[in-house]
């Protein structure tokens, strides 16, 4: 089966535990303000891959990445949910861990077969309201929490992600009601905060694409790990 | 000795008996009495209060050598050697291990044997000259250097003029020979002297031939300096006749062979071999006597590696400008796997690895672990963050190594594995495989000077490169090229054992010896991705003055090596073959073996410098990527990808090392330190299980870098592996930190 990639980073740490080769989708339903992929949004963009050949190439990589495992990312990998999924089969052959960073913004009967083969999900939960989703994002807070509701059912270990702008999300309160919203589910190992980058700029240069938030600061270290207090 | 006052009657008292006792047998003597250690870093101790004054005192003399310019002070009056200078010392009250190279600490001294040229521009080139009295002298003598000029036909002077065999031995000691030290501090001077009488007599009853004539005066030799050895220790007041009988003596005797090695050769590479484990036996004897503790035991090494950071030998800015950084390659192997399964992880290895804590970070001596997934995690993990702290130490692969040479071999320079005592090498620095390519589309003509020096064919005469015949013709000039490299070898080091042979180093080696040939390859990934380039896209000439083509016009994508693509990566691959396979063709001096490596420190500036434009769309003069990494910038899969390529190329073909250099940012790594930790050891698992050869790790900030560019006074001690090696970033010449500042430096995503 055909899927479309934006491309195959051999090495990420950073996309869930241990060391993992990383596979960028192309084609995401949002238009996040602070986006920092804005070359994965068209699904077009990307590369046709044969899901059985990418396996291969991952594949290569096992002895690097058997302790940590493949993260699929995008875009938004659930708009290819069947194709994920060929891909999660052909790779729990040979034993690795997958992890599905999502938006939960599509759930659908691929989206539920796919969450039947993955290990663990990093789900974005981007705002606390549904305003603030719609003016952000142009997705929906009830989409991504009844996505975590399926989480929850099936009890399948979830690591919340969720990106802190300034000037944005980034007070005291906005991290506390974050915190009140996920504390009735228990599927939830972990809630990572992600400080607000810039590194995409370029990108978004080369693209001819106008950066949002070209005039906000990035966020600063030290408050962030303030704000990780706050929530524990 | 008077150290600790502490000595034994008995100096193998405790000891397992073996065949150690009856043969000169170091390795026999370690699997019978070493212990094995699986546990983590927490019984480290810090660095004593004598430590931490000697260092300083020495910290003080290396900002005072750095504010002279590099070197601060040339005795040019003596000719190095064993017994010529004075016992000096660092400082008398701190020092536990004594002996310096020349009368002052950090001073060079002249080393004329291998050649007196290089001796005397290097004098001028710090602001002396050469005295009269060494002038006179060696106006009677005939150098190494001498002999090899003697000998090279015009074809060799040209392949060496224009860069195609750059960085060759011809004008100071070759180096690259490991003296198995270790032998003075078991055994004692005389029982060696013993052995060496019996083998000389033995070689007498043979048949008188060139060979045994050659090898009976070259015994004769060593047997006047391991007199001279025993001489110089004398000087300290140390008598080394017989054998250590405890640890701090057995650190002494082992670092005088080490310096008596140092005093009569000025040897590119001087390696130390593998001693931590061996050294770990007496410090566990005497912990079990109850007459040293950890504190004591790290005591001793740091002062052991205080000895070696002092080390110096006096050479020229051209050689500089080859080998940035002073280096020396004091190489150290440290862990490894024993053939019966046991680790050979000791609690000193972790103690020569803590150096880099107690005394900070340091190029030298050039620590490398012979690594493997077996190795016990507690080590592994401290392997691991010591490089991410301190970016001094590299990995070589001790499955690979092990499975051809057993356990108790050492590394020489940077990446050339050797049966310490059992074998020696005729090092050879390498071939500029790019200039080649580009020499065979110019039927024999260098591109940059225009001179016929290979065999005439016509150039090249179409307009696009096509595949076929531009391998057809490359391999033409691959199997001239290997037969002139090999002779010009052949003369270096007939050369070179006629005028400057090793004697002490060869002295601690068996009278019968292994030999090796080390050829090397520079630009391994700029040829890969040219013939990649002339394969999958269309590569058009563009020619210059008398039609040589000068530079290329490229259309289309290509396969990059450095991306895990077979395409290309199999072309470097079958490249290294094909060289080896040359190579082998020509018979050497000796009977060495051929072996091959990808290594090129950092010449691969220089070399990028003398070579043309090439199809892979590298400019004249750019510098080529170091060892066998892929070019800058080339790499686009990420890190792991990059690593599958190296890890690709065939051990079988270049037994004298597969070097890759690998920097990545610390963000990259992990998000705190023990993520890092962890991650970078599931790398080194992984690349290695892929069958690689060779690392170097760095984890850093390219900002960094510039920063330290920038402001060298903030940074006297940063440290980075370069290819093999590690240097001091401000020892590096501009041109070469800018080129370690363009490498690939793996981010996250």
């Amino acid at each position: 089966m055909k899927g479309y990639i934006h491309k195959l980073e051999s090495m990420g740490t950073l996309d869930g535990p241990g060391v993992r080769a990383v596979v960028f989708a192309s084609g995401c339903p949002l238009r996040c303000i602070y986006c920092h992929n804005p070359d994965t949004w068209e699904r077009s963009g990307g590369e046709p891959v044969d899901a059985k050949e990418l396996a291969e190439r991952i594949i290569r990589l096992y002895p690097y990445i058997k302790r940590g495992g493949v993260t699929f990312s995008g875009g938004e990998p659930c708009v290819q949910a069947e194709f994920f999924s060929e891909l999660a089969r052909l790779l729990k052959q040979g034993g690795l861990h997958i992890a599905l960073d999502t938006s939960g913004a599509i759930l659908n009967g691929a989206t539920l077969e796919l969450l039947g083969l993955v290990d663990l999900v990093l789900l974005d939960v981007k705002f606390t309201s549904e305003d603030d989703y719609l003016r952000y994002t142009g997705g929906t807070l009830s989409a991504t929490l009844e996505f975590l509701s399926v989480l929850e059912e099936r009890k399948l270990p979830t690591w919340i992600r969720h990106v802190v702008v300034p000037g944005i999300n980034d007070t005291d309160g906005d991290i506390r009601r974050l915190g009140e919203l996920l504390s009735p589910y228990s599927c939830i190992e972990k809630i990572e905060l992600l400080p607000f980058r810039k590194l995409c700029l370029e990108k978004y240069g080369a693209l001819g694409i106008p950066f949002p938030l070209r005039d906000t600061p990035e966020m600063n270290e030290a408050r962030l790990s303030e704000l990780e207090k706050a929530l524990k | 000795m008077k150290m600790n006052g502490f000595t034994r009657a008995d100096a193998w008292a405790g000891f397992t008996p073996g065949e150690w006792q009856r043969t000169v047998n170091v390795r026999d003597f370690i699997q019978k009495n070493y212990t094995p250690y699986e546990g983590d870093s927490a019984f480290l101790a810090s660095a004593s209060e004598r430590t931490r004054r000697l260092f300083s005192r020495l910290e003080e003399l290396q900002r005072r050598e750095r504010e002279a310019g590099g070197v601060i002070g040339i005795d040019n009056e003596t000719v190095s050697s064993l017994t010529t200078y004075p016992a000096a010392y660092l400082d008398r009250e701190d020092e536990l291990i004594v002996g310096l190279q020349c009368g002052e600490p950090l001073v060079r001294g002249i080393h004329p044997f291998g050649g007196i040229r290089m001796a005397r521009s290097a004098c001028r080139a710090y602001g002396t000259e050469l005295s009269a009295k060494i002038e006179d002298e060696f106006k009677y003598r005939t150098t190494h250097n001498d002999g090899v000029f003697r000998v090279y036909t015009d074809t060799m002077r040209k392949m060496r003029h224009a860069g195609i065999l750059t960085g060759l031995p011809d004008a100071y000691g070759r180096g690259r020979i490991i003296g198995d030290y270790r032998r003075i501090a078991l055994y004692g001077v005389d029982r060696l002297i013993e052995e060496k009488r019996r083998d000389k007599e033995l070689l007498g009853s043979r048949p008188m031939n060139e060979e045994n004539i050659r090898l009976i005066e070259e015994v004769f030799k060593q047997l006047d300096f391991l007199e001279k050895l025993k001489e110089m220790a004398k000087m300290y007041g140390i008598d080394i006749s017989g054998p250590a009988t405890c640890a701090a003596e057995a650190v002494q005797w082992l670092y005088f062979g080490y310096l008596a090695a140092n005093k009569e050769q000025n040897g590119a590479a001087m390696s130390l071999g593998r001693v931590s484990t061996f050294l770990d036996v007496y410090i566990e004897r005497d912990i079990a006597d109850g007459v040293l503790d950890e504190e004591g035991a790290q005591e001793l090494i740091d002062q052991l590696v205080i000895k070696l950071r002092m080390i110096r030998h006096l050479r020229t800015p051209e050689y500089n400008e080859l080998f940035g950084g002073d280096p020396m390659w004091i190489t150290e192997a440290v862990g490894g796997m024993g053939t019966d399964g046991r680790t050979l992880v000791t609690k000193n290895s972790f103690r020569i690895l803590n150096t880099l804590y107690t005394l900070g970070p340091s190029p030298e001596p050039n620590l490398t672990v012979l690594y493997t997934e077996s190795l016990p995690e507690g080590f592994r993990k401290f392997c691991a963050r010591v490089s991410i702290d301190t970016d001094s130490i590299q990995y070589e692969s001790d499955d690979l190594m092990r499975e051809i040479n057993g356990d108790d071999y050492a590394i020489a320079c940077c990446v050339s594995a050797m049966q310490i005592g059992k074998q020696m090498q005729f090092f050879g620095a390498r071939c500029n495989l790019p200039k080649v390519l580009l020499m065979a589309l110019n039927g024999g003509k260098d591109e940059k000077y225009g001179m016929q020096i290979g065999p005439e064919m016509p150039v090249y005469e179409g307009d696009v490169l096509e595949y076929g015949e531009v391998v057809n013709r490359l391999d033409t000039y691959i199997d001239w090229i290997a037969e002139q490299y090999v002779s010009t070898m052949n003369v270096i080091h007939y050369m070179h054992d006629k005028y400057a042979y090793e004697k002490i180093q060869m002295a601690l080696h068996d009278t019968e010896v292994e030999r090796l040939m080390a050829f090397g390859v520079a630009g391994l990934s700029v040829i890969a991705d040219s013939l990649s380039a002339i394969k999958h896209a269309t590569v058009s000439v563009i020619r210059g003055e008398g039609g040589v083509i000068t530079d290329f016009d490229c259309v289309g994508e290509f396969p990059k090596y450095g991306n895990d693509d077979d395409r290309v990566d199999l072309i470097a691959k079958e490249l290294l073959h094909k060289f080896i396979t040359a190579l082998r063709r020509t018979p050497t001096y000796r009977g060495a073996k051929h072996t091959l490596s990808a290594l090129t420190i950092t010449s691969n500036v220089v070399y990028g410098k003398k070579t043309g434009s090439t199809p892979d769309g590298r400019r004249a003069g750019e510098p080529f990527a170091p060892g066998a990494n892929p070019m800058h910038g080339r790499e686009r899969c990420g890190a792991l990808a990059s690593l599958n390529s190296v890890a690709k190329m065939d051990y079988e073909d270049c037994r004298d090392g597969i070097s890759n250099t690998f920097s990545i940012v610390p963000a990259a790594l992990g998000k705190n330190d023990s993520e890092r930790e962890d991650n970078l050891v599931s790398i080194l698992d992984g690349y290695f299980a892929k069958g690689a050869h060779h690392i170097n790790v760095n984890v850093l900030d390219r900002q960094r870098l510039i920063d330290a560019m920038e402001n060298p006074d903030l940074y006297p001690n940063l440290t980075i592996r370069v290819s093999g090696y590690a240097v001091n970033f401000h020892k590096l010449s501009r041109e070469q930190q800018r080129e370690v500042i363009s490498r690939t430096f793996h981010t996250s995503v």
